[in-house]
């Protein structure tokens, strides 16, 4: 079962998630803090990750800048699915490149659905 | 303390950073009512979900509209004796759901019965707003220890304390006035204590202001929270 | 065996194993520093702790005989904690820690101690905009490196004039008159204090926040050229 580290601080978001791929089959370990996060990782070793950027502490940047510092998990996929708005989020090539993000998000434009069908194109091309 | 109308576009910041708050009580109700439609699961609990993020929302523009009225000026400021106690049971009384859903004990503190001369709709729309942010700031669980919020008024001095304060707020003085200066710069105003950006705080700020009031950050019983002092009215007290 | 003691800053943190971690500093007297962080990972692994990123930190350690030294005790010294509450800081920082390590060697001198250290300290104030400091901060690093473009005379060796317009050419590395130019005498102005004053000084400047915003992306196009980052 494909098991996703879902990093979302707001718990009825994080409900609302849960309860909908999880009806999907998919395995979801819920957090709303960069540092546990880490921990969690470290437990289960996701097979992908999804990460919202405004988090309390640590920022989901921070986090994704730790994450990648593990050899171990260089090529677990990341989506970074935010409130964050476009215009706000760094465009250059080289950052995308050195954290490995396979995609940004903009939340209030992605509905669950949408969300499912990317989630599903990326682990389709995993196993290719 | 750094009065925040003071800062050039910062009402206009004040203004988008509200907006941007407004999002996600609507990103929670878009996907609810997604879930909903595509399961049958939990129905009637999303339902209540779905119900609590749309009054969350409607409860923050009318704040929000009352703090701009007022700091503008479009709206008198009308005076008349109130009791703080009595707004901050309203309070807690509206929050007590929000509360809930979100593991928070509410409890209430009032050791002051003394008239002020106030407006009991700003006031209460100014701590709603202090409350509110408190809960959702925070609402993540880790399971170690249960987070309560008090509503707190008593006396220190010719004043009459009233304040919002939380078993799990990291607010201090230097924290608080670190944000008050960011908070026309950044997205997230105080981010070791909350994911949201915390306009709530500065609505309140705003609309305390327009009474000359100031929140500060203050301590009661051991917790961290946000009050401000109300001064007692002397003709009041011989009534 | 050898026991120093020194500052640094935390350049790359890589994991190691089961429970070290290898981590590269910089420092200001014993240039750059690989070192192993034994055990580390045992404990729950650390976003804070005493090797903090944007941090300068005192570190002891084993000076040994390979390449990777034993890192004994980390203490933080001072930590920057406001870059982190805003994204585009964060992201800032950790683009000037990436650009100085690709740019410097095993033995480098204090200065590029010193310009981490004062890139944290801009980034950490808010009341410094994100455009300048990155001005400042490129414009340092060409100043180090021996890139500097000509903020002094244009490309047909005249004083910048008031009221003139210009572009950059890559090859004078300077300002060319252009009647169309996209940069105007304010631009090269704001490089020219950004060249030589810290960002805190600068924080006053009428129109600063906007020229800087203008006059980045020509800076960061020629730390492209000139510097390969």
């Amino acid at each position: 079962m494909t098991e996703i580290l879902f990093i979302e601080p707001d718990r009825v978001l994080a409900k609302t998630y849960h309860d909908y791929f999880t009806e999907k089959g998919f395995k979801l370990r819920f957090t709303g803090k960069a540092q546990e996060a880490i921990a969690l990782a470290d437990k289960i070793t996701p097979d992908l990750v999804i990460l919202e950027l405004q988090l309390k502490i640590h920022n989901g940047i921070d986090f994704l800048y730790e994450f990648r510092s593990y050899p171990d998990w260089q090529d677990i996929p990341v989506i970074i699915l935010t409130m964050v708005p476009p215009n706000e989020f760094p465009q250059d090539k080289e950052f995308w490149k050195s954290l490995k993000i396979h995609k940004y998000m903009y939340k209030p434009k992605i509905k669950l659905n949408s969300l499912f069908i990317e989630i599903n194109e990326l682990l389709a091309q995993k196993t290719l | 303390m750094k009065d925040i109308h003071n800062t050039v576009g910062a009402d206009q910041y004040l203004l988008k950073s509200i907006a941007e708050e407004l999002r996600l009580p609507l990103v929670q109700i878009s996907r609810l009512a997604e879930l909903s439609q595509a399961s049958k699961y939990d129905f009637a609990s999303n339902i209540r979900s779905i119900e609590s993020s749309a009054d969350l929302a409607i409860q923050l523009l009318e704040s929000f509209i009352l703090g701009v009225e007022f700091s503008d000026r479009q709206r008198e400021i009308e005076l008349s004796p109130i009791t703080i106690g009595a707004v901050m049971n309203d309070v807690a009384h509206q929050l007590h759901r929000l509360a809930s859903q979100n593991d928070y004990d509410i409890e209430l503190s009032i050791k002051s019965a003394h008239p002020i001369m106030g407006n009991y709709e700003a006031i209460k729309m100014a701590y709603l707003n202090i409350a509110h942010t408190i809960i959702t700031g925070d609402n993540s669980s880790d399971g170690k220890k249960r987070k309560s919020i008090v509503f707190a008024v008593y006396n220190r001095g010719p004043k009459n304390m009233a304040g919002v304060y939380g078993n799990n707020l990291q607010i201090s003085k230097s924290s608080w006035e670190k944000s008050l200066a960011i908070f026309d710069r950044s997205r997230q105003k105080m981010p070791d204590f909350s994911s949201i950006n915390g306009s709530g705080f500065f609505v309140a700020t705003s609309i305390l202001e327009s009474m000359s009031l100031s929140l500060n950050p203050s301590k009661y019983r051991g917790h961290k929270g946000l009050a401000a002092a109300f001064p007692l009215s002397q003709q009041l007290q011989l009534i | 065996m050898k026991q120093l003691i020194a500052s640094a800053i935390v350049l790359k943190r890589t994991n190691y194993g089961e429970a070290d971690r290898i981590i590269q500093v910089i420092t200001p007297n014993h240039g750059k520093l690989s070192l192993m962080a034994k055990g580390v990972r045992k404990i729950k692994s650390k976003l804070a702790g005493g090797v903090e990123l944007f941090s300068i930190i005192d570190i002891t350690y084993l000076l040994g005989k390979g390449s990777i030294e034993r890192l004994i005790a980390a203490r933080l010294q001072t930590h920057y904690g406001n870059i982190i509450k805003d994204l585009n800081r964060t992201n800032a920082g950790y683009e000037f820690i990436r650009i100085v390590n690709k740019i410097t060697e095993e033995e480098v001198d204090n200065q590029w101690f010193d310009l981490l250290a004062k890139s944290f300290e801009s980034l950490d104030d808010f009341r410094i905009n994100l455009s300048l400091i990155k001005i400042w901060f490129y414009l340092s690093v060409f100043n180090l490196t021996g890139h500097s473009p000509n903020l002094l005379k244009d490309s047909l060796g005249a004083k910048y004039e008031q009221n003139s317009l210009y572009n950059f050419d890559f090859d004078s590395m300077s300002f060319a008159p252009n009647e169309r130019g996209k940069y105007s005498s304010n631009h090269i102005k704001v490089l020219k204090l950004a060249n030589q004053f810290e960002p805190i000084k600068m924080v006053n400047i009428d129109g600063i926040d906007i020229l800087s915003a203008e006059a980045l992306p020509l800076i960061q196009d020629i730390a492209k050229i000139t510097l390969d980052v």
